[in-house]
């Protein structure tokens, strides 16, 4: 019965924020069609639309998006992995994990796109590089949150762990872990937002290779051939494509387990 | 009644972005000639690049020629042909310096301007640090080429001699990589990456100096004869809005190439120290065989033709006029019969 | 083959003497002896605990009071091995108690010794896969169904802990740590977080598990009456160094209610006893009556 209510309160607010982009959509055209502003500078809504539909046709938008997709992949995985090294090295002694804070410190407020020049230097233009930059603009999230994380889990749980015999990593794996994972979800969450626009930027900075390109090449291009609603298309599906990590994957984890725990800072 | 006061503000506060859009476009609309006459000096907001081809631009400046003329220059200087036409869509800017294709992609998309001068003809070429590359047939699917940005001048002179060598124009789409100058030359010269650079002077000089280097096709191979590898553009809200400044303009740049091409020395002493060059080696470069400072246009329609039967545009001019001003329509004549050689040179060969 | 495994580890417990140990390996239930704790707070050297002496015999309900900061909880996780002592033993069923083990389940008061990503019966089930103490994901559920069944929690098996109120939360943590079948139940002020009905409806319940399961018992508290009511013996602690000021026979018969005269009386002297300093004469003089309780006679009392 409460799920019920709440299923059509859900879809509600679905439906009044579809709304509301429909009518921003709506007088996005109006404005486009009233002829005042350059079509060069705002297409309108159809013509983007038409764009989108057409590039999607194409197969054009999906394997650029597969190929983001891929790369945000393995930047986030390799992020990921560093990431519990790192914190497994800061908890075991407690003058790493003061280098780690401070490297963190230093680093964390550095956007990932800004060590693009270095990242070239080193490591030369294609996915490499992009995928550098998506691990460094992923990776310090998640050793902010895997580290408070687990300084977050009660004392009183973890001598419950070692009251029942759990040691070592199997204490990790049966207290910390869970105890920590509100912390490590929301990690997760920063982490793959920063990477995806750190991929979307490095790509439209130093415009990856044609063939490998993904989202950010198609905009790049698009701009280069002043074809606007391509540029606003592959907006959309930059959006798009956020929009759905966010609402389908984390929210829909976050209600099977950290919310279904009462485990939210609320 | 304060939820519906927020969604109110939010309503008047979209409609409010939505009148300041309007706003601007009208103020810029509103830019008449006479309001301009009314103004002692006639401001011309000039969008330029950095770079050895803009060597006319920087004399102007140091010599205070666009001043001679009664204009009040603003010089603006972009990182790319692309953020020049972008400058000038947007009114930030009355007239600025680019490659041809990029001058007809934003042409072709409805871009309200036209040529008003040519600006150099300069040597272009493709440059690898690979031994076994002789021509565009040798390079591996995964090897990688460098340069400025899709849609420029060297990317369309690589779809040209792709389509002569193996027949078709997007036959590297794949291979192409955007970098800047410098960043690439650094690349090449380092062997991070990329395999070859479509570039300019000085990076060609600069890359061919090195062990290893050479140069796998030119710009005159590719195009068939020598083009301008960039042009002045005039908006049409400035070409008829201010036709007095427009006349000033093509006199000042005109002024300014006349004074390097006849004292090339002095001219190197000048710009030397905005290279960071001695000026020995600015010297150099500026007589490079195939450096050619000139108003004249080259390669327009050429240029025109070979993108529209690539597809990278649509339209393709009926005749020079629609892409340039009555000054370059009237330099480069309407010979009857055989067309006149400075026609030919509008076209590929 | 477990009596193989219990003389390897006494073996190890060499610092114990070697006739305390003959003369204590026969006794079953828990022995404190001459337990002390220090520590370096600031700088300074803190004697939270001094020559602490007490035991339960198996299936005693041993209640240790003290005023606040006095190291209640000091000692319970000594005991527990969560903390180490500076001096003497604690030995259960005569074999020096180390680190933390199965055989000395701690209650905590905190409400949060729950994992709260693991349903109530979860939390039991999980404990007992952990120690393997059933075999079996589906054994382990069904002992943690009876568990929970005993501390009145049937029907709630699949609330997670934030569902629950905290006098439930703390059943489930009482029925996980009885799971594993522990020697002994260390109790640290389970029930000083709840309202005092709640409380109260818990002492019964604890009452009545621990004589269902006759489990032995050691239950800090600072609250007298609940001293009274749940303690078989009662260790009164004084403040600052912690030390045994005297440990009391209960004669209360169960079940217990605090308007029984004698109730009063026993309050009235620990209450005394608590402010006095060790040595005072444990006794209460009214002025209608005059009682004295019997002091347990705890083996090797250091000054006597």
């Amino acid at each position: 019965m409460i799920r019920l209510r709440r299923l059509v309160t859900a879809n509600v607010r679905t439906l009044r924020q579809a709304l509301f982009v429909t009518t921003l959509a709506g007088l996005w055209e109006l404005a486009a069609r009233a002829g005042r502003l350059p079509a060069l500078l705002l297409p309108p809504f159809s013509d983007v639309a038409v764009a989108l539909a057409t590039e999607t046709a194409s197969g054009e938008i999906l394997g650029r998006l597969g190929f983001s997709l891929a790369l945000v992949g393995v930047g986030l995985g390799l992020a990921v992995l560093s990431a519990v090294l790192v914190t497994a090295a800061a908890m075991s002694a407690r003058i790493v994990s003061e280098w780690v804070q401070t490297l963190m410190a230093i680093l964390h407020p550095l956007p990932g796109i800004a060590v693009l020049p270095i990242v070239i230097l080193w490591l030369g233009t294609g996915y490499r590089s992009i995928a550098a930059v998506i691990w460094f603009a992923a990776v310090w999230p998640l050793v902010v949150n895997l580290h408070t994380g687990l300084r977050s889990v009660p004392a009183t749980q973890i001598e419950v762990g070692r009251n029942l015999g759990l040691r070592g990593l199997h204490l990790v794996a049966e207290v910390l872990i869970p105890g920590a994972f509100p912390h490590i979800l929301s990690g997760m969450r920063v982490a793959w937002a920063r990477a995806w626009q750190a991929l979307v930027a490095a790509e439209m900075v130093f415009g990856a290779s044609g063939g490998e390109g993904g989202l950010g090449w198609f905009i790049y291009k698009r701009r280069f051939f002043m074809e606007i609603p391509g540029v606003f298309a592959g907006m959309i599906v930059i959006v798009l494509v956020g929009l759905i990590v966010e609402r389908a994957l984390f929210d829909s984890v976050e209600a099977r387990t950290v919310r279904r725990w009462g485990m939210t800072q609320e | 009644m304060r939820r519906s006061l927020g969604v109110i503000m939010c309503v008047a506060l979209l409609l409010g972005g939505l009148g300041l859009a309007y706003g601007g476009g009208s103020t810029s609309a509103a830019r008449s000639p006479q309001a301009q006459a009314q103004a002692q000096e006639q401001e011309i907001r000039i969008a330029g690049q950095f770079g050895l081809v803009y060597a006319p631009l920087m004399v102007a400046q140091k010599h205070k020629i666009f001043e001679k003329y009664g204009l009040k220059p603003v010089w603006k200087e972009y990182g790319s042909g692309a953020a020049v036409r972008e400058a000038l869509v947007s009114g930030e800017v009355d007239v600025g310096f680019m490659g041809i294709p990029p001058f007809l992609i934003g042409w072709d998309k409805g871009c309200p301007w036209k040529a008003a001068v040519g600006f150099c003809v300069v040597p272009v070429a493709l440059v690898t640090n690979n031994p076994s590359i002789k021509n565009l047939k040798d390079f591996k699917p995964g090897d990688k080429i460098a340069l400025p940005s899709p849609g420029s001048v060297q990317h369309i002179l690589l779809a040209m001699q792709a389509e002569r060598e193996l027949g078709s124009a997007t036959a590297f789409e794949k291979h192409i990589v955007a970098m800047p100058h410098p960043d690439a030359a650094a690349a090449l010269i380092s062997k991070k990456g990329i395999v070859a650079h479509f570039t300019t002077p000085p990076y060609i000089f600069e890359e061919l100096s090195h062990p290893g280097m050479h140069l796998v096709v030119d710009d005159v191979t590719c195009f068939g004869q020598p083009f301008s590898f960039n042009v002045g553009v005039a908006t049409t809200r400035f070409h008829d809005g201010n036709p007095v400044a427009y006349a000033c303009f093509v006199m000042a740049i005109s002024e300014a190439m006349a004074w390097i091409n006849t004292n090339k020395k002095e001219a190197a002493a000048l710009l030397a120290p905005e290279f960071g060059l001695t000026m020995e080696k600015t010297y150099r470069y500026l007589t490079w065989p195939g450096m050619d400072y000139t108003t004249a246009p080259y390669g327009l329609m050429g240029f025109a033709d070979f993108m529209q039967k690539a597809g990278y545009i649509k339209n393709v001019p009926r005749s020079l006029s629609d892409i340039a001003w009555e000054n370059l329509v009237a330099f480069v004549g309407d010979r009857a019969g055989e067309p006149s050689p400075i026609q030919q040179l509008q076209f590929r060969r | 083959m477990s009596h193989v495994l219990r003389e390897s580890q006494v073996s190890q417990a060499s610092r114990v003497p070697q006739a305390v140990q003959v003369r204590e390996a026969s006794e079953a239930g828990i022995v404190v002896r001459g337990l002390g704790k220090r520590f370096i707070a600031a700088g300074r050297e803190i004697v939270a605990l001094e020559n602490i002496d007490l035991s339960a015999a198996t299936g005693e309900f041993v209640t240790i009071i003290g005023p606040s900061g006095c190291g209640k909880t000091t000692l319970l996780r000594c005991i527990g091995g969560f903390e180490r002592p500076t001096s003497g033993t604690v030995l259960v069923d005569g074999r020096v108690a180390g680190g933390p083990g199965t055989d000395r389940m701690i209650v905590f008061q905190s409400f949060d010794q729950l994992f709260p990503w693991l349903t109530a019966l979860e939390n039991v089930a999980r404990a007992l896969r952990i120690t393997r103490t059933v075999p079996g994901v589906a054994e382990s559920r069904r002992a943690a169904c009876a568990y929970l069944e005993l501390v009145g929690l049937s029907g709630y098996e699949d609330f997670f802990p934030h569902q629950l109120s905290g006098g439930m939360k703390q059943r489930v943590a009482i029925a996980r740590a009885l799971s594993v079948r522990p020697r002994i139940l260390l109790m640290d002020e389970p029930f000083g977080s709840l309202d005092a009905f709640t409380r109260t409806t818990l002492q019964d319940e604890l009452t009545r598990i621990w004589q269902e399961t006759s489990v032995t018992i050691l239950f800090v508290t600072h609250n007298i009456e609940e001293a009274i009511i749940l303690g078989d013996q009662i260790v009164v602690l004084t403040a600052r160094p912690g030390r045994v000021a005297a440990t009391l026979r209960n004669p209360l018969p169960r079940p217990r209610s605090p308007e029984a005269a004698l109730f009063c009386d026993l309050w009235q002297a620990i209450h005394n006893l608590l402010g006095f300093r060790r040595g005072a004469r444990v006794g209460v003089a009214l002025p209608h009556r005059r009682v004295v309780f019997e002091e347990v006679d705890v083996p090797q009392l250091a000054t006597r």
